[in-house]
């Protein structure tokens, strides 16, 4: 219906009106309203937005690791032909780490400060592959090694705090693919690393990621890792997808203001320009939400259509969805 | 590692001779062993003569130094109430003394831990409720108030137990459990917010992301990185819980070295009460340096520095 990857070969995750809700003092916060996006098999999907867009409570909600007491999760998250969201909690720990893995933000704290390397690396290999003892420490060494981690095998009796940033993050990267998944979701994965540890991270990640075929969610709010990495890219804001596409299409041809803004604000240093450009206004508070467009109160095409009703991500060019009623690149129509 | 064992060691005696130092003073300054241990009607000559053995005729200085002198070759003087070396006297009720705290500390850790693991898991439900009220009640109750009326409900009404004295392990139930009650709140409390602090660290949620059970989770990751804060409170406790052994072995007439003590102050027997001060301080320190050695045991950060 609305992916964008071919008919004939269902993708491998399908998220269909994903909404989340927090339970919070003063009533319900919706997160996430109504997000839904594909991603095919060994294909890259870049999700893009500012702080507060949503992207990482979509990365946990599509793995349900959301405190259940404090968020409501609705919508399907279809992975292989099974809905994640209804799946009981047994199940779905079969699925974390074996199908569906996950590297986080901030290897300072990702990894358990008193465990060795090696024991958090064998972890997955011995629960969902149930390798023995010596078969998981075998393997984990050669996850090091795929990550390009020297000394590997020094390397499984050493703890966190005995490894750099960039070292830690190859672990937890060397701990995402332990058990070859089919999809990876990397929530910032670079953003706490210094700029040269950020491309080679970047590096490995695609070098990983051609090798095991695997598909990844590139969460992240820099557009040059989106651009560098993605085959489709999902801009999200204040919870709600605004535009998806493939990735030439969206930096080429953004339609929707928002991201429109987003490219325009990447510095351009060959046109010598003296002040960095932005976007006016800042993103509304998820508890108090303009009803109509959340982007309207800052978009210069908002007319009073987009104040009262909230645009489906709809199509506007082929291959290339919207939620916009006045999208860039098309002749601007006078409001009835 | 071996390193800093060594270097704790090396402060053990300095530690032990500020404490000396301070009951020397204190029992020297607050009463006489002159007027308790001789008839009322002893003539000056018996008082001048048990001065001049027990050098009362020297400055407090003085007396210190004459008596670090012979701790230092290894004599602790005599006990005035009991005629022989007060040393051997406080050893010999050592062994009672280890065994209540060792019931007790036991009791107080594994249900105290038990406890505050069971309510950080169930955090804000009933079991959380239950305990934490529990325990703060308990908390706030006096470990003396406790232990009579244990003795009350279990010894004199139901008879199921001894009132006092040392024996068998029925012996040793009521005096345990006092003691026990007087740490182990403070053991459920700790356990607990220290259980619901790692339970908030990132890498608890990379954990479930690998498809960790909340079992496994809890058990091999929050609760070992939770033991540092428990661990480093135990050796803190240590003390209360010798100080709490002093009350309850005079309440159930234990007959261990918090009651020698406590006889031995009322009766000015400073021997005594000196080389009881010497042996509890030594407990005391080198409890917490066992401590120390557990914590670098569970935490490669402290041991690897």
């Amino acid at each position: 219906m609305t992916g964008i990857a071919p008919m004939a070969d269902a993708p491998l995750l399908s998220v269909r009106d994903l909404t989340v809700r927090f339970r919070s003092g003063r009533g319900a916060v919706t997160a996430i309203d109504r997000v839904s996006f594909d991603v095919a098999r060994g294909r890259v999907l870049g999700l893009v937005g500012e702080s507060g867009s949503g992207k990482s409570v979509t990365a946990l909600a599509l793995m349900r690791l959301l405190p259940p007491d404090l968020a409501a999760v609705a919508g399907e998250v279809r992975f292989d032909g099974r809905d994640l969201v209804a799946l009981p909690e047994r199940e779905m720990r079969r699925v974390r780490g074996r199908h569906v893995s996950m590297i986080f933000q901030e290897p300072m704290t990702s990894l358990n400060p008193i465990a060795s390397i090696g024991r958090q690396i064998c972890e997955p290999l011995r629960l969902h592959l149930g390798l023995g003892r010596r078969a998981a420490r075998e393997r984990a060494a050669e996850l090091l090694a795929m990550v390009a981690i020297p000394e590997p095998r020094r390397r499984l009796d050493q703890y966190p705090h005995e490894l750099s940033g960039g070292m830690r993050q190859r672990v937890v990267i060397a701990m995402a693919i332990a058990c070859e998944p089919r999809l990876v979701i990397a929530d910032e994965p670079t953003t706490a690393l210094d700029v040269t540890t950020q491309a080679q991270i970047l590096d490995l990640l695609r070098d990983l990621q051609s090798r095991l075929g695997m598909a990844i969610i590139m969460i992240t709010h820099d557009l040059g890792v989106v651009a560098e990495f993605a085959d489709d890219v999902q801009v999200m804001y204040a919870g709600r997808g605004v535009e998806r596409a493939g990735v030439r299409e969206v930096f080429g041809h953004p339609r929707h203001p928002y991201t429109g803004g987003l490219l325009r604000s990447i510095p351009d240093f060959e046109a010598d320009q003296d002040r960095l450009i932005g976007i006016d206004g800042t993103v509304p508070s998820l508890a108090n939400l303009p009803p109509g467009c959340a982007y309207a109160p800052r978009c210069e095409r908002a007319q009073e259509d987009c104040r009262t009703v909230v645009p489906d991500l709809d199509i506007v060019a082929p291959a290339h969805r919207a939620a916009c009623f006045h999208p860039l690149g098309v002749a601007r129509e006078a409001s009835p | 590692m071996l390193n800093y064992v060594a270097r704790r060691l090396f402060y053990v005696p300095l530690s032990i001779l500020i404490v000396l130092g301070a009951a020397f003073v204190v029992l020297r300054t607050t009463g006489n062993p002159i007027d308790i241990f001789l008839d009322p009607n002893h003539t000056p000559e018996q008082a001048k003569a048990l001065s001049a053995r027990l050098h009362l005729d020297q400055p407090i200085p003085v007396q210190f130094a004459i008596y670090l002198r012979d701790v230092l070759r290894g004599d602790f003087g005599e006990s005035l109430q009991f005629g022989g070396p007060a040393m051997p006297a406080v050893l010999g009720r050592l062994g009672a003394t280890l065994e209540l705290l060792a019931a007790a500390l036991a009791v107080a850790l594994v249900l105290g831990i038990a406890g505050g693991v069971a309510c950080a898991v169930w955090r804000d439900r009933v079991p959380d409720f239950v305990i934490s009220t529990l325990a703060i009640a308990a908390q706030s109750m006096p470990s003396f108030w406790l232990g009579i009326l244990l003795i009350q409900i279990f010894a004199v009404d139901l008879r199921w137990l001894p009132t006092s004295g040392r024996g068998d392990l029925a012996h040793l139930i009521l005096p345990a459990t006092t003691l026990a009650a007087f740490v182990l709140p403070n053991f459920v409390l700790i356990t607990r917010t220290s259980m619901l602090e790692v339970m908030g660290e990132p890498f608890v949620v990379t954990g479930r992301a690998k498809g960790l059970s909340a079992a496994t989770l809890v058990f091999a990751h929050v609760f070992p990185n939770a033991l540092n804060p428990i661990l480093s409170f135990l050796g803190v406790q240590v003390g209360r819980l010798v100080a709490g052994s002093i009350v309850t072995e005079t309440i159930f007439s234990w007959p261990g070295i918090g009651r020698l003590l406590i006889g031995s102050i009322f009766q000015r027997d400073v021997p005594v009460v000196l080389a009881g001060v010497v042996v509890v301080s030594l407990f005391i320190v080198l409890a917490n340096l066992a401590v120390d050695l557990l914590l670098s045991v569970n935490d490669p950060r402290i041991r690897l520095g």
